[in-house]
């Protein structure tokens, strides 16, 4: 369960967060959605702790996570994939979700140097993990490919496989569909939907694609200028009067209402 | 033409030097991006701390090298995890620019520390060269041939084969990233700067009975190691290990052919061909950049 209480975060006199709460049950894909600059990734940079708010705190089951430092944020469970995709170019895709598998009992530098027994049984739970996350997202076919080969499309779906391979409680998606072909949303908030239950995490995503936000979620936020101004059901925010006003600019909201969600209002 | 051979072989004993210079640097640059310039300075106070554990404490010499491996390694791990890292924030340039101030101030305490005269240490192997395939060759350039290619072959092993190898591996790529992976970046840069001085000290070890060993030592072979590593990819260990077999042979060919003074220029003349050919270098992967 993630927990943020009155987030506050501003760079100079810009106010990226205000006074956010924000609650995340466990099983469940929630989502968080805004325009450009409505300050959703700022939100995974302070739950990854790439940025110090200046007020408020992010709980994280017993967890204070402003406590922790970024590199061991994933010890507690919370891995994420990047807008802008942060694959290692130089590593294969196969060897790209490997690392994922890094920190998951972790034998000494020596047993793994000797390669003894401990170290051999951690390789094969790792690779294991690495192919069945493969198959879920039906990359396997890419696996031998060197990562800065392949179209962004297809880097953003590994990025997401590596943050899977970490064995992630809570899995942080940072506009999983950008640079996808709009074809692939359905499937893509197909994938999002079954990760609950298939890899038993809870999923915070972030999108301006409302079409895939509203597949994929059962539970949505909806932000602008870094505060909270509507949650509830998709439907529910959907047609929040906030909602359309901040996407579309104050309208005739009745007028809109087909349109919006047609257009997938990309922000 | 079989002159020419010979002149080869000859030079395949420098070569390993080189190579081990050249993996020192490159092991460092591939995980911090740092290229020290200090690493030839601390190599020699490697070598010339082998040098004290002979003479003063008496030690059989493969005793004294395995210690000698051992202060290697804390200096370098100490290199990084107390200088470097106050500065890993900074612009590589600045961290460059420390190596360098770093280089000057070693080889300085050096000096004051071991006295600046020539000192000698003996050649792990000594003999007269015997006749392999109709090819005269020294038994320490056999030596240090296998040493270069067993250690080089076991660095690769390690970098493509094992979890150590792909975190740093991982790290060389995205340092920021991978920690991000829950890697523990700041014990793999410094074990790499550790392990990077362990393996220029050996190129110091080795060419000390060459060259007369005196805190500038490595002055001389540090320019040879750098062409090396260019020539090999600035990345690539196997790259790092076959420039500096090439940098080695050639420049024993051009003293043969041309001139011993002539030998910097002409391995220069080299190097501008082999970049104008392959910017990357021989075993480089195109660089990607993350702005």
């Amino acid at each position: 369960m993630l927990g943020l209480r009155g987030v506050s975060l501003s760079f100079g006199g810009v106010k990226a967060i205000d006074n956010l709460d924000l609650d995340l049950s466990d099983g469940i894909v929630g989502a968080l959605i805004g325009a450009n600059g409505a300050g959703k990734t700022s939100v995974l940079n302070v739950i990854n702790r790439f940025y110090e708010p200046q007020s408020g705190s992010v709980q994280y089951d017993d967890v204070d996570i402003l406590r922790l430092r970024s590199h061991q944020v994933i010890k507690h469970g919370i891995s994420r994939s990047f807008q802008n995709v942060a694959l290692f170019n130089q590593l294969t895709v196969f060897d790209n979700l490997l690392v994922g598998a890094d920190h998951i009992s972790r034998p000494g530098l020596l047993t793994n140097l000797f390669r003894l027994p401990k170290a051999r049984r951690h390789g094969r739970e790792a690779r294991k993990r690495a192919e069945r996350v493969l198959e879920f997202l039906d990359i396997s076919h890419l696996r031998a490919r060197r990562a800065s080969e392949l179209p962004f499309g297809e880097r953003k779906l590994v990025d997401m496989g590596r943050a899977l391979t970490t064995d992630p409680k809570l899995l942080l998606l940072d506009e999983p569909a950008a640079g996808m072909p709009e074809a692939r949303h359905e499937s893509l908030a197909k994938l999002i939907r079954q990760i609950p239950d298939e890899w038993e995490a809870s999923v915070l995503l972030i999108d301006h694609s409302m079409a895939l936000v509203l597949s994929a979620a059962s539970h949505v936020v909806a932000m602008d200028f870094g505060a909270k101004i509507a949650e509830g059901s998709p439907d529910e925010v959907r047609s929040d009067p906030r909602v359309i006003d901040a996407y579309l600019g104050p309208q005739d909201a009745a007028q809109q209402d087909g349109a919006q969600a047609e257009a997938g209002l990309e922000g | 033409m079989h002159n020419f051979f010979q002149f080869v072989i000859g030079g395949l004993g420098f070569g390993g030097i080189y190579a081990f210079a050249a993996l020192g640097l490159v092991l460092i640059f591939k995980t911090s991006g740092v290229v020290n310039f200090a690493f030839g300075a601390m190599a020699t106070v490697v070598t010339l701390t082998l040098w004290s554990l002979l003479n003063h404490a008496g030690l059989p010499f493969a005793a004294a090298w395995v210690l000698a491996m051992v202060i290697a390694m804390l200096i370098g791990g100490f290199t990084n995890g107390v200088l470097m890292r106050r500065i890993e924030r900074s612009a590589v340039l600045v961290q460059i620019v420390l190596t360098l101030g770093l280089l000057i101030l070693i080889e300085g305490l050096a000096g004051v520390l071991w006295g600046y005269g020539p000192k000698s240490i003996p050649q792990p192997l000594s003999g007269n060269p015997v006749n392999v395939a109709s090819f005269l060759i020294t038994p320490n350039d056999l030596f240090i041939i296998g040493l270069t290619v067993g250690v080089g072959l076991l660095l690769f092993v390690v970098f493509e084969w094992t979890r150590v190898g792909l975190a740093m591996r991982a790290i060389a790529a995205d340092r920021e990233v991978a920690s991000l992976m829950g890697i523990r970046t700041n014990l793999y840069v410094t074990g790499s700067w550790a392990l990077g001085t362990a393996l220029s000290g050996i190129a110091a070890i080795l060419v000390a009975p060459s060259l007369g060993l005196e805190p500038t030592m490595m002055d001389q072979v540090a320019v040879f190691a750098f062409a090396a590593a260019i020539v090999g990819g600035f990345g690539s260990l196997i790259g790092a290990v076959v420039g500096g077999f090439l940098i080695g042979v050639a420049s024993n060919l051009i003293a043969a052919y041309v001139s011993t003074n002539l030998q910097l220029t002409l391995i220069f003349a080299v190097i501008v061909a082999v970049l104008y050919v392959r910017p990357d270098g021989l075993f480089g992967r195109q660089a990607v950049s993350r702005q």
